[in-house]
């Protein structure tokens, strides 16, 4: 079997609802997206979800190869990117390729990837996420007691610019969960707007009302001092490692002791980036968390990985022109036996996407905010539902 | 697909093949010691049997947490699960190499000539096959640093393997014998009069900052013996900087630990030296690992235990298209 080539198609969709966090408390509510198909000379077509394009940049360095052979290819690929870095554009065609090969050698032996990575069901436990800075406390607790009526027992709150509202809210949380869980786990992510201090300053605060199983990016992604002088201040986990784009980013973090748990992206070149991370964590005894995504596809890998603990679920509607296989049920993403991701795309719905671009509020990728290391700058009244 | 039975079956007189059957026809194989036999096959009623094949990474996991500490039980789950990935390889008419993921690729490698008396009738012979597989830039030998014949054994392999494309990387297994500074200043003679690539087991591997010391005094790289497997082992001397590489064994950590673990040296940019194994099989990482170093060969594809697909050339091993591990069962022997 032969990679003959690709298609890239990047379109616009508006979410059901209004994603945000501290760097951007009035969020947004069109997101960008793009899927990479790549094609075979025996009629399987592997898919990727990613953010961006670029592709042909890469491609001629799979063209031909045997799409089973992806570890090879990602050396290869790896190996292409020396000099100039595996960095920004480049990890996310990196990554849009690997994962769309993963696919296809998962298609190739009719199973799906979860098998093809060697899990023995398909099953992730999942914590609910709802980027929630822009929700009011009302829809605040509607989207946690929604979660939690699907057997979701832990949720992760956006957090960072105020600290009275941020302590109100996660009691709202706290409470929207509790039918499913009688202590449920709760979460912080301040995305990285405090200093390390700042951190230990407001985490120890909260610490006296809750106890938080981790605190995600309390301090620059990068910053392996700030991050352990955080994690040996508070009882709190840190967590961290999103927005970083490969094993060797994550390196210094695990090295120094600076994580508690690792979160895992689909950016973090593919899904044998991600793979190696987990797996060097695991060796480590650092668990790693899979980060949320269009449809739940990386469920797929997460269920597969040593020492994965939950993974988040955003679930804003990402997924119109997807068809998907995998549901929310005891708390636990299930996914089926499609092959691959499980992922089939609607050509008429994105089509129509891309011809009519949904209007709608939108600022992604999020900027950083006023204050952001330095002093806390609070949401203005009106700039989220519940400023005043 | 589900696994039905093990059975094990003698190949010579140490060791015995065990096969893994399935209710899908398709079955896998591997070796193991004949002292191990009965735990083999508790280990598989306990962790495998009636468990899908193909879920390899939960059930190395399963296999662990049943073996625990005990050595002779991680033995056994090491064994089990390569037989496992011959399975699922098997069953994917793949080849192992393609079905870890990796390219069709050429295991660099080095031939060990284990320990034996310089000027010896079985070091002669050992050196004599490694000229005469011609090719081979690297080998290995063993020895206590302060044997009287260590620097006459070295220049012997030197000698003996291919001088063409750069001087020949050379590996010592030192069998972790002396105090730290003997120790240290042992391997700095040696380094007066060749350039050692690396040091095999300077030092016990459960004192990694003693380990350390070693390797910051010498110029050669530091590695393991396989007295340090698994993560448990591997940890202190990850976290420590003890090693420059890391081996690895399918003895010890099978392939799930051997991809698990050679992700986590990647993590440090370490290289990867695979252990020896019947039929080379080790090859089949080459093209699979993201910092895969160099092979151990122990028996030359013509002395074989095990006959395999693997074919050695110019120093260098090649897998081959065979489903599985390749390897060509012998008939059983009485």
């Amino acid at each position: 079997m032969k990679i003959t080539g690709f298609r890239s198609e990047t379109y616009s969709m508006k979410m059901n609802r209004e994603v945000a966090d501290a760097n951007l408390p009035s969020g947004v509510e069109i997101m960008p997206a793009s899927i990479l198909f790549l094609e075979t000379d025996e009629n399987i077509t592997g898919i990727s979800l990613g953010y961006g394009g670029g592709v042909e940049h890469l491609f001629h360095l799979i063209e031909g190869e045997d799409p089973r052979d992806v570890v090879g290819l990602w050396i290869k690929i790896n190996d292409y990117l020396h000099k100039a870095g595996n960095e920004g554009a480049a990890t996310l065609v990196f990554s849009a390729i690997d994962m769309a090969l993963w696919d296809l050698k998962a298609k190739i032996a009719g199973e799906p990837l979860w098998r093809t990575l060697g899990a023995r069901e398909g099953r992730v436990r999942a914590y609910a996420s709802g980027l929630d800075y822009s929700l009011s406390d009302e829809d605040l607790f509607r989207f946690y007691r929604h979660m939690a009526e699907r057997g979701v027992t832990a949720g992760k709150l956006k957090v960072g610019l105020d600290i009275e509202a941020d302590m109100r809210r996660i009691g709202i949380m706290q409470d929207a969960l509790s039918v499913a869980a009688a202590k449920p786990g709760l979460m912080i992510d301040s995305n990285e707007y405090w200093s390390p201090k700042q951190a230990v300053r407001y985490i120890s605060m909260i610490e006296e009302r809750y106890d938080l199983i981790w605190a995600e990016e309390p301090a620059r992604r990068w910053d392996y001092d700030g991050l352990r002088l955080v994690s040996s201040q508070v009882r709190t986990a840190v967590a961290t490692a999103e927005n970083l784009k490969s094993l060797s980013d994550v390196y210094p973090l695990i090295a120094n002791e600076a994580a508690d748990v690792l979160n895992l992206s689909s950016n973090h070149s593919g899904v044998t980036g991600c793979r190696q991370i987990a797996n060097m964590a695991y060796a480590h005894n650092i668990p790693v968390s899979m980060m949320n995504c269009q449809a739940n596809f990386m469920a797929q890998v997460a269920a597969a990985l040593p020492g994965h603990t939950m993974m988040e679920v955003v679930d804003p509607g990402r997924e119109h022109c997807l068809k998907y296989d995998n549901h929310l049920e005891d708390g636990y993403i299930h996914l089926s036996e499609a092959p691959g991701f499980g992922i089939e795309v609607d050509e008429t719905i994105l089509k129509d996407l891309q011809q009519n671009p949904p209007k709608g509020k939108g600022a992604f990728p999020f900027p950083r905010r006023e204050g952001a290391g330095r002093y806390l700058v609070p949401p203005a009244p009106g700039e989220t539902p519940w400023s005043s | 697909m589900k696994l039905t039975s093990c059975k094990i079956t003698p190949v010579n007189t140490r060791i015995s093949r065990i096969r893994l059957l399935s209710d899908a026809g398709a079955e896998g194989s591997w070796v193991i010691d004949h002292d191990l036999h009965t735990m083999a096959e508790s280990l598989f009623s306990a962790a495998l049997a009636g468990q899908d094949p193909r879920a390899t990474a939960s059930l190395w996991r399963n296999m662990l947490d049943h073996a625990g500490d005990n050595l002779q039980a991680r033995i056994c789950a090491a064994a089990l699960d390569v037989a496992l990935w011959d399975l699922k390889s098997v069953s994917g008419n793949e080849p192992l190499w393609r079905k870890i993921g990796g390219a069709r690729k050429p295991a660099n490698i080095h031939f060990s000539i284990g320990g034996c008396k310089a000027g010896s009738g079985e070091e002669d012979r050992r050196l004599h096959e490694a000229l005469s597989a011609s090719g081979f830039r690297e080998g290995r030998l063993d020895s206590p640093l302060d044997a009287d014949d260590l620097a006459l054994r070295i220049e012997r392999l030197a000698s003996a393997l291919a001088q063409d494309a750069q001087p020949p990387a050379l590996y010592v297994n030192a069998r972790e014998q002396g105090a730290l500074k003997d120790t240290i200043a042992a391997i700095r003679t040696l380094e007066q009069r060749f350039d050692i690539t690396g040091i095999e087991a300077p030092f016990p591997m459960w004192d990694a900052s003693g380990v350390r010391r070693i390797s910051e005094n010498i110029r050669a790289a530091v590695f393991n013996d396989l007295s340090a497997y698994g993560r448990e082992r591997l940890l202190p001397l990850f976290r420590a900087h003890s090693l420059n590489i890391v081996q690895l064994s399918i003895f010890r950590d099978g392939v799930s630990g051997v991809l698990e673990l050679a992700d986590a040296a990647f993590g440090y940019e370490l290289p990867v030296i695979i252990a020896a194994a019947p039929g080379n099989i080790g090859a089949h990482f080459a093209g699979a690992l993201p910092y895969f170093m160099s092979l151990e060969i122990a028996e030359l594809p013509e002395a074989q235990t095990l006959p395999s697909e693997i074919a050695i050339s110019d120093g260098w091993a090649l897998p081959g298209d065979a489903p599985g591990l390749g390897v060509n069962w012998p008939q059983p022997s009485i």
